[in-house]
């Protein structure tokens, strides 16, 4: 008889969701789909409100990843007015965007994917934690938890606390950076970039031993895409958008950020609150695409920082074509952070850091505009049209798990396919379908704006619906 | 370090921001206002002789303090809902963290989305302030 396996909650990722696996009439896996399943509305609620106020507002959208939201509405709202914010401001924006992605990247691989990697995705549940790393990797946690607080550190000097920070406005920020600042950053460098070394190599050492899931936990061609710089770098705030297929080739290149919509669009389904983006010339379902540390590594051609690079070289050998195993998301972070860390250093470096002038001042010259830049999931559009004095009309956000959904959807089927025999689930079968999410790292209070942490149920089920057997973890 | 405050809540989210406004009254250590409980919070009680987390619980009718004895790892899989007795239990086996720890719960009851007390919530803070305030300056004591 046909049957279907619920995940609920899925544990371990940012917001809520659950996995449906359908089994067929033979007892083997047919498809599964990944649901999120609340819902917020974020866009509605800055209808009517000046659009200064955006990216105090926007900060609230994600407790995880609020500084992308800040800098991308701040962004929107430049091009409102009609400004270049001040080079003081540029450069803040992207110090704290990096020590953003540092701090993401350090929470998603050392707290929440390290257990599977370090202990085993067939490790006992109850030790497949930060405790279970602490018994067994107690310097790695260590270490995990010095980069995590290096990026939040950042955050809060500049921004003034490290979550929900209200500092970016249009126009460049609020507030100078200080001296004093500047050089307790300074003091994190170091440190950072030793503990990533480490990680790297720790991680690279244990791919031998993951063959089967990296081979089977969303390993799949699709289109990636990313910012890239004037010269085809990695980019994070500004900068054009490549699009690359799994054999590497460039389908589209130096696409302008502010058009996104007319190459990209969104499907939705009745069965999940986040939408399916979709690169529009090749339509809904074929026009998928990855976002994020692995597309981004994907797309670029260079790093533009030695260690980093000397990594994404290393990294890009991997395939000969693009690396598609969504498994190297894991490995695309931990180069990200190495990245992120140098461009900081390379930041702290810069005297106009403190420059004293950081807000340009205007009008609003215009109704429409798009600010985006790259999340530490992938690349994050704000769509904002406003009225002659400035009242939000419209708000569009356009979020990176949102245009993963569709490659996280086809993860959980590999996967599924691959690790689920119905007639005799085990907790480890279920836990290589929540790692295949847990690569994308997906932030559904972004995605869908939903509150709360991620409980995980898998129901197994016929095609009737009628529930045949059901795990629960909350 | 000597003491620290850990103040916990959402301060948009009606009595979820208590604490913060518990906190604001406390003088003379080190207090961080937190929405969340992460790891990175267990590094920073390195060298705490005394750390007393404030938090909204619909459950108590006034506020009262409690240690937090031993510890505990039951909800460390989800980053979203560690608990004080589990970043206590990070802290010392991470940073060999031996001081005291207390949690003191403060009566909540309206988590509506906005800034505000409740009438009752706001009615305790004084009092609240007041425990704390005397425990941490006398740490190694039972609350009065």
């Amino acid at each position: 008889m046909p049957e279907r396996i619920v995940i609920h909650p899925v544990t371990r990722i940012e917001g809520h969701a659950k996995i449906s696996i359908y089994v067929d009439a033979g007892g083997q896996v047919e498809s599964a789909q990944f649901h999120v399943t609340e819902f917020r509305g974020f866009e509605k609620i800055c209808e009517g409100r000046p659009f200064h106020e955006m990216p105090g507002l926007m900060s609230r959208v994600c407790g995880i990843c609020p500084v992308s939201h800040v800098i991308a509405s701040a962004k929107a709202g430049d091009g409102l007015l009609g400004v270049d914010p001040p080079p003081a401001a540029v450069l803040q924006r992207r110090l704290l965007n990096y020590a953003q992605v540092l701090q993401s990247h350090a929470l998603s691989f050392f707290h929440l994917s390290s257990p599977d990697l370090l202990l085993g995705l067939d490790s006992p549940p109850e030790k497949r934690n930060i405790f279970g790393l602490v018994e067994k990797e107690p310097d790695f946690i260590r270490r995990g938890i010095r980069l995590r607080q290096f990026g939040q550190r950042v955050i809060e000097l500049a921004g003034g606390k490290r979550v929900h920070p209200v500092w970016g406005a249009p126009g460049g920020v609020l507030e100078p950076l200080t001296k004093e600042a500047r050089d307790e950053m300074a003091g994190w460098v170091k440190e950072s970039i030793e503990s990533l070394q480490m990680a790297l190599g720790r991680l690279k050492s244990l791919l031998d031993s993951l063959q089967e899931e990296i081979q089977y936990l969303g390993n799949f061609p699709s289109l990636f895409l990313g910012t890239v710089s004037a010269d085809g770098g990695l980019e994070y705030y500004d900068g054009m958008i490549r699009i690359v297929d799994s054999e590497g080739n460039v389908v589209a290149d130096r696409l302008d950020p502010q058009r996104y919509n007319t190459f990209i669009e969104e499907a939705s389904e009745e069965w999940t609150f986040v939408k399916f983006a979709y690169y529009k010339p090749l339509g809904y379902p074929g026009g998928k695409y990855r976002v994020g540390p692995l597309a981004r590594l994907n797309v670029a051609q260079h790093a533009g920082t030695p260690l980093a690079d000397r990594e994404l070289r290393e990294f890009q050998q991997r395939s000969r074509g693009a690396v598609c195993e969504s498994f190297h998301y894991h490995v695309a972070r931990l180069i990200e952070m190495l990245h992120s860390v140098e461009r900081i250093d390379e930041l702290l470096n810069d005297p106009e850091l403190l420059g004293e002038d950081v807000r340009a001042r205007a009008l609003p010259n215009r109704k429409e505009a798009v600010g985006s830049c790259e999340a530490p999931r992938g690349i994050l559009f704000h769509h904002y049209t406003v009225d002659h004095d400035g009242t939000m009309r419209k708000a569009n956000l356009l979020i990176a798990t949102g245009q993963n959904n569709q490659a996280m959807n086809m993860a959980v089927e590999q996967a599924a396919q691959r690790f689920v025999r119905p007639g005799q689930l085990t907790e480890g079968m279920l836990n290589r379908v929540e790692a295949a999410i847990r690569c994308f790292d997906p932030c559904l209070s972004c995605s869908t704006h939903a509150i709360g942490q991620m409980p995980l149920v898998i129901e197994l089920r016929d095609r009737t619906g009628r529930i045949l057997d059901r795990i629960e973890r909350s | 370090m000597g003491v620290l405050v850990v103040a916990l809540g959402n301060p948009l989210r009606g009595d979820d921001g208590v604490a913060h406004e518990v906190a604001a009254l406390l003088h003379g250590f080190q207090v961080r206002h937190e929405h969340q409980l992460t790891p990175e919070l267990a590094a920073e009680m390195q060298g705490a002789s005394t750390v007393v987390f404030l938090d909204a619980d619909p459950a108590a009718d006034a506020p009262s303090l409690e240690r937090i004895e031993g510890p505990s790892e039951a909800s460390a899989a989800l980053s979203h809902s560690m608990t004080p007795a589990t970043i206590v239990a990070l802290a010392a086996r991470l940073y060999h963290f031996q001081g005291d720890a207390w949690i003191c719960r403060l009566h909540a009851r309206d988590f509506s989305p906005g800034t505000g007390l409740s009438p009752e919530a706001a009615a305790q803070i004084d009092e609240a302030a007041r425990l704390v305030q005397q425990l941490v300056e006398a740490p190694c004591t039972s609350p009065r």
